[in-house]
């Protein structure tokens, strides 16, 4: 893609995406918005498996505990949407800190397997702890997120839809800036060689962790959103089944891409709602069949994730 | 400068290098050679911090070493280059040379560097490709051995170490390529510390100002060029004649 295209491309995008308020019913705008913030973190998440060669299967504890965060604050708090995603973030770098410090000394099916685990941890916890989270009910009774008194001039679609486009847009901004500066080409090249990495005087696992920590943020932003647009949680939000989803999403998209996971995240969104509401839990055999039709159809299906594959970064 | 004293690194019951005493001097150009099995690529990794010593010490410029990590040394000035190539095969020869060159301005896990910095690193880099006439752009991965082998000393000496430890520079290159190496090794810069292991005893005695020869893990022989080669030990344990 040439300078100039480079530029446009996402102006337009944005502009496109900010207009559909006056072209999209309120249900369908909904959809599309819920589909913004699962693809913010299905793009977080191939910023991990892609870019930092780093595949999890626990990313939706991410998204838990952004959206977790964001509702105990309203609920607690302060209903202004800025303050519950500052503090979602921040949960969403903690837990990052705390669970990457193990993470990133384990290696690829390892690394897998332990992912797996944090996030079944963190389904518990959300469970367990119901005096806090509700339990299996979920977090209830969340007042309405505030959105800068602009949500008492225009419907509240409207409104959350541009503060999670805007969320979304710096989100995906801090990712694609990331990934090309100095941290991103040393994330890039822990995936390619740790030996030499460590030979020029990196610390690999400190690479590593900063690449799980910018993923956990930028996913904690999205969980935020996804508590905000329906004032509720629960512990199925992080389900393993979801982070299945987000990682479908990225091998749909390209994890060697951002923009594509977002694209194959709202068209899966899309597809879940149409799907779900004929057929039900049956809506999983299309996704599993989606799943399939990407292992074959893309070269770098499943067995490619814990394969050091050679590619421009 | 580089002092190692009673090194021994053992694994399991197998001792690699055993209780090996080497002291290089600032500036010195020295040659470490011995017969497949000495223990010299063990030792190499064992100066550079990859592998730990079981027992002995190592200092580098007055500072015990012994304990300190791989990236910590490198930082400290010690680089390697590996026997077998070690690139980011995936990654352009400039973005090779730009980690070596950003991780030398401590500027490696900066998220973002204003366009004159951005700019000065990838001058940095191209020179340093240009020395071992490479082209910036391609994947290493795609590089022939002899232009892999030139990015890995590319990348080492961009790094601007103090300590320049080099495996093996010449392997699988043709006499002229060796030749060519040999010459740089010779041009780089009085103060450089440089540790070589080769096999290409040309090389060696083109380059080296002191040889160390390593058999059974044990340094059996000690001086100039001349001396090594007139060793009895030497020719009985090494050069077979």
């Amino acid at each position: 893609m040439n300078a100039r295209l480079r530029v446009v491309v996402p102006v337009v995008v944005l502009v496109a995406l900010a207009a559909m308020p006056f072209t999209l019913g309120a249900y369908p705008l909904g959809v599309l918005t819920t589909g913004l913030a699962y693809g913010l973190m299905a793009a977080s998440l191939a910023f991990l498996t892609g870019h930092a060669g780093l595949p999890s299967l626990g990313h939706a504890a991410f998204l838990g505990a952004g959206a977790y965060t964001a509702g105990l604050t309203a609920k607690h708090l302060s209903a202004n949407a800025g303050v519950q995603l500052v503090l979602a973030v921040l949960a969403g770098v903690l837990f990052a800190l705390v669970t990457g410090w193990f993470a990133v000394r384990t290696r690829g099916f390892f690394f897998l397997m332990f992912t797996l685990a944090i996030g079944e941890i963190a389904v518990q916890a959300a469970t367990r702890s119901s005096r806090v989270t509700g339990g299996d009910n979920g977090l209830a009774d969340i007042p309405a997120t505030t959105l800068f008194g602009l949500e008492d001039a225009m419907p509240y679609v409207v409104v959350f839809h541009w503060w999670a486009l805007l969320v979304v847009a710096a989100g995906f901004g801090v990712l694609v800036a990331l990934r090309r500066g100095p941290l991103g080409a040393a994330i890039a090249g822990a995936r390619e060689n740790e030996a030499r990495m460590a030979a020029l005087g990196y610390s690999v696992h400190r690479v590593r962790l900063a690449a799980v920590v910018i993923a956990g943020a930028v996913c904690a932003a999205g969980g935020a959103l996804i508590e905000q647009k329906d004032a509720f949680v629960a512990p199925t939000h992080l389900d393993v089944g979801v982070s299945v989803l987000l990682l479908v999403m990225v091998l749909l998209g390209g994890r060697g891409s951002l923009a594509g996971p977002v694209l194959a995240a709202v068209a899966l969104i899309f597809v879940r709602e149409l799907t779900s509401s004929a057929l039900g839990e049956s809506w999983l055999l299309v996704e599993g069949g989606l799943f399939v039709l990407c292992v074959y159809l893309l070269p770098q299906g499943l067995a490619g994730l814990w394969r050091k594959r050679a590619r421009p970064a | 400068m580089l002092d190692l004293r009673e090194v021994s690194v053992a694994f399991g019951a197998l001792t690699a290098v055993d209780r090996v005493t080497l002291r290089v001097a600032r500036g010195e150009r020295r040659a470490l050679i011995g017969p497949n099995g000495a223990g010299k690529s063990t030792l190499f990794a064992t100066i550079a911090g990859a592998l730990k010593a079981s027992s002995g010490t190592i200092s580098f410029d007055g500072n015990d070493v012994t304990r300190l990590g791989e990236p910590r040394r490198a930082r400290l000035g010690i680089t390697r280059t590996f026997q077998h190539s070690s690139l980011f095969d995936g990654l352009s020869c400039l973005d090779n040379v730009a980690l070596a060159v950003r991780a030398e301005r401590g500027v490696g896990l900066r998220a973002w560097l204003p366009r004159a910095g951005r700019a000065d690193v990838e001058r940095e880099a191209a020179r340093h490709l240009e020395l071992m006439r490479l082209e910036p752009h391609g994947p290493a991965g795609d590089l022939p051995h002899g232009g892999q082998r030139r990015l890995e000393v590319a990348m080492a000496l961009a790094r601007k170490p103090r300590l320049l430890l080099l495996d093996e520079p010449a392997a699988g290159m043709s006499a002229a390529e060796s030749a060519e190496l040999a010459a740089l090794i010779r041009d780089l810069p009085a103060e450089l510390t440089v540790l070589v292991v080769e096999h290409d005893l040309d090389v060696v005695f083109a380059v080296a100002s002191h040889v160390s020869v390593l058999a059974a893990g044990s340094v059996i022989a000690d001086g100039s060029p001349e001396q090594v080669r007139a060793s009895a030990e030497v020719q009985r344990a090494y050069l077979g004649t």
